[in-house]
This record gives structure tokens, sequence and C-alpha cells, in this order.
């Protein structure tokens, strides 16, 4: 067995991670009927507006990403709960399997964010919640935010559950962006600055945008 | 913090005896997988490999190992935790053929290893055992031990049956480790101590 790293390294390793966390965020993730593009449009343009958005963003971010998360931490907490608690059931009352879909979105945590990207080479944020809904529940949800906004039943804000997505107004455009509500205010989600990452609804960024959620999986919400 | 009797030293005074440090085996390589055989007896070549395994602790800043992880097969350990908390003397222990024979309470720590470098999680073991194990004159040994120690014993003694801390994380948590171990079995780690080639290794046997 290996002894603790010397103090020092912790210190730097801690400056190190406030440097990282203070460096920004950012989703936006626009998404529209543009990425069902046909061989005749060209899809580049749209690309382009993505990342003139996402440099706009991330200089809003820097003064707006009050609550980081650190999806390492997050993990880590996650999964101790999984482990070794009976307060988180492990079927939500939904009827998700939570372990199930966790590990769905871990395989996709750090995975780069790419515009209309569908696979662990580069993902968007409502490919993201399809891959895994597709996977973890063989539910098979329409590939646009705005798609998957209309698909499900809403859900009051005080009242999420593991496993609701979560919708965001970035772009003017309602709902631009998507993620999966995971529990205490945090979220999944393909970032655009940090690819598939854990945010805060709760972060001044993510509670301005946030449109209304929906449960797609189980009985109606309310 | 000391335990009396166990490992006298012996060796480490004699000048006649020359120490080698052996390269560590990391995560990847078979040997580590593999259950370890009972010692039947002490002889020089297990003097000598308990004392390599000392030197080869000490030097990579370890406070335990296991034959495993020097890719021999022969049920042996050694523990030092010198330095760590609340501990500023301990005799080096030998154990040979350890044995649980109690063990009490469940307590989480964070632990690295020397196999899986860089890596460090919280694990989940008894808080206290009663461990049986020859020492190095091959003395029937019995201890009862609790905190760093009992926490080291349990590591270790995990190798010698082919298991690793990582085997004992959550199923998310081992999911999230994946990209990491992936590096350290292709041999992309950065180390401070002579690391065995990635390859088969040859066990030694007694």
């Amino acid at each position: 067995m290996s002894r603790r790293p010397a103090a020092i390294r912790c210190s730097v390793a801690a400056a190190m991670f406030g440097l990282a966390a203070a460096a920004l965020v950012l989703a936006g993730c626009s998404a529209s009927s543009t990425r069902f593009a046909t061989p005749g449009e060209s899809v580049d343009h749209e690309e382009e507006n993505e990342l003139r958005f996402a440099t706009r963003i991330r200089e809003e971010e820097r003064r707006e990403d009050d609550r980081p998360v650190s999806a390492e931490e997050t993990g880590r907490r996650l999964s101790k709960r999984s482990a070794t608690s009976t307060r988180y059931e492990n079927t939500t009352p939904a009827g998700l399997n939570r372990d199930r879909l966790l590990l769905d979105v871990v395989d996709y945590l750090g995975v780069p964010y790419v515009y209309g990207g569908n696979t662990k080479k580069g993902i968007d944020c409502s490919g993201f919640t399809a891959q895994v809904y597709q996977s973890a529940v063989q539910k098979k949800l329409p590939r646009s935010a705005r798609e998957q906004y209309a698909f499900g039943t809403p859900v009051n804000r005080t009242r999420l559950q593991f496993g609701d997505l979560v919708f965001f107004n970035t772009t003017g455009r309602v709902p631009s962006h998507v993620g999966i509500y995971i529990e205490d205010e945090l979220f999944a989600h393909a970032s655009v600055t940090r690819g598939v990452t854990f945010s805060s609804l709760e972060s001044t960024y993510y509670r301005k945008r946030f449109v209304g959620a929906r449960r797609v999986v189980g009985a109606p919400a309310e | 913090m000391s335990v009396p009797g166990e490992w006298s030293g012996h060796l480490q005074n004699n000048p006649e005896v020359v120490v080698a440090i052996l390269p560590i085996y990391t995560l990847g390589q078979s040997v580590l997988r593999k259950k370890a055989r009972p010692v039947k007896g002490v002889d020089e070549r297990i003097r000598q490999l308990a004392q390599d395994m000392l030197e080869t602790m000490h030097k990579a800043n370890g406070v335990g190992l296991a034959a495993n992880q020097v890719g021999v097969l022969q049920r042996i350990l050694v523990v030092d935790i010198t330095g760590t908390e609340g501990v500023d003397h301990f005799d080096p222990l030998v154990m040979i053929n350890p044995e649980v024979m109690d063990q009490e309470g469940k307590v989480a720590m964070e632990e690295g290893c020397l196999s899986l470098p860089e890596l460090r999680d919280e694990v989940v073991r008894a808080e206290r055992i009663k461990v049986r194990y020859r020492d190095i004159h091959f003395e029937q040994q019995t201890l009862e031990v609790q905190g760093m120690l009992s926490r080291v014993i349990q590591h270790e003694l995990d190798h010698l049956n082919g298991v690793l801390f990582i085997d004992r994380l959550g199923p998310v948590r081992r999911r999230m480790l994946r990209g990491r171990l992936n590096k350290i079995e292709k041999g992309d780690i950065e180390v401070t101590y002579d690391v065995a080639p990635i390859q088969e290794p040859v066990a030694h046997t007694a």
C-alpha cells in the first residue's frame, strides 16, 4: 500500500483545482431541426454560429459560474451513496434503475462536446440525454432538445427526481439545452466548453436559464 | 507504536547480506491477479526475499508490500507504517502465511497502491482484525490490530489472494476510473520507483 501524498502536493493540487474551477464553464447547445440537415443543406453555418456563441458565453460564464461542480468529486460521492446508503433507493419513484443510469452517465463523463455528435468521441446535449436513455432504459428519445421538451410530462422545479430531463434556454430559442437531473440540484449534461460533466441548477447561469423539466419514464409527475 | 518480536532486523544489520531493490509489478500483469501459495518453511531464499521486499517498499515510500507485487507467488507481506499519523516508530513487520481469524466493525479509509500509481480512493474494510501468521523464524504469531496497521495488513492480504483495492469500489466509481486504469495497464505512468516492464513475469517458487 502506498503512502498518502505529502501535504505540499495536496495544496498544489487544491490550488490547481481552484484555478480550473475559476477558469470557466458552460453549455449552450443550440438544438434545432437544422441538425438533421439534408445533404443539400450546409451545417457549417450553424456550427460557426455555435462557436461564436460559445465564445460569448465563455466570457459571461467567467462572471457567473458561482457554483463550480467537480465531476470527479460528484462521481465519487454518488458512487459512495449507491454502494453504502439505503437512503438512496436504487429504484427511483419514477421506476428508473438509478445505478444503471448513473453508470451510463459516468461512461460519458469527459466526452468532448461536438455539435450534432452522438458517440463517445463527441456528443452534444440532446445526443447525450438520448444515448443515456437508450442504453439505460431502452427508451428512444427524439434527437433535439426542443423535441425532447415536447416529449415527456412536465415536472415542477421543486419536485425534480433522479432521471428527469431539465431544459434551459441558452440561445434565445426555447429550449436549447438539456441535461439529466441527478440529485441535490445537480444535473449531468454535455457542456460546450467542458464536455459531459455535472453542473448545479443553483448556479446563477443555469438558474436564470432554466425553463422546465420533463419526466419521460414512469407515472405522470403531479 | 511498536510490535514486539517480529522482524528482529538481524538481516538489516548484517553486512554480508546484499539487499536488492526489486521492480514492482503494476496493474495489467497477471501475477497481481493470482493467488499466492503458502510458504512451507523459511530458508535463505525466503529471508532474502523478505529483506528485499522491505527494502523495495522503503525505496518506493510504501507502507506495505505483498510478494505478488514483486512477481513472487508466495504468501509473504511486509509492513512498515512508520511516519503515518501518530506513528513515530514501528518495527517493520514480515508476515508469512497470514490469515484473518476474526474481524470487527466497518470503516472507510483512503488507500493507494504501489501497483496502481497515482490512484487513491476510499475503501470500506473491517476496522479491527485478529491475524495469525508466521514470523521470519517461521514461529506462529497472532496479532490484534486496528487503525492504519489493520488497514495495511488487509490491503496486502488481498494482494496474496489476487485482489486489488479497486475491486472493492462500487461499480460507478470503478467505471469512472476506467480511463486511468487503462493507462496504467499500458504502462503510461510516472513513478519514482522501478516498475517491472509490462510482460508475463516468471514466478519464483520455493
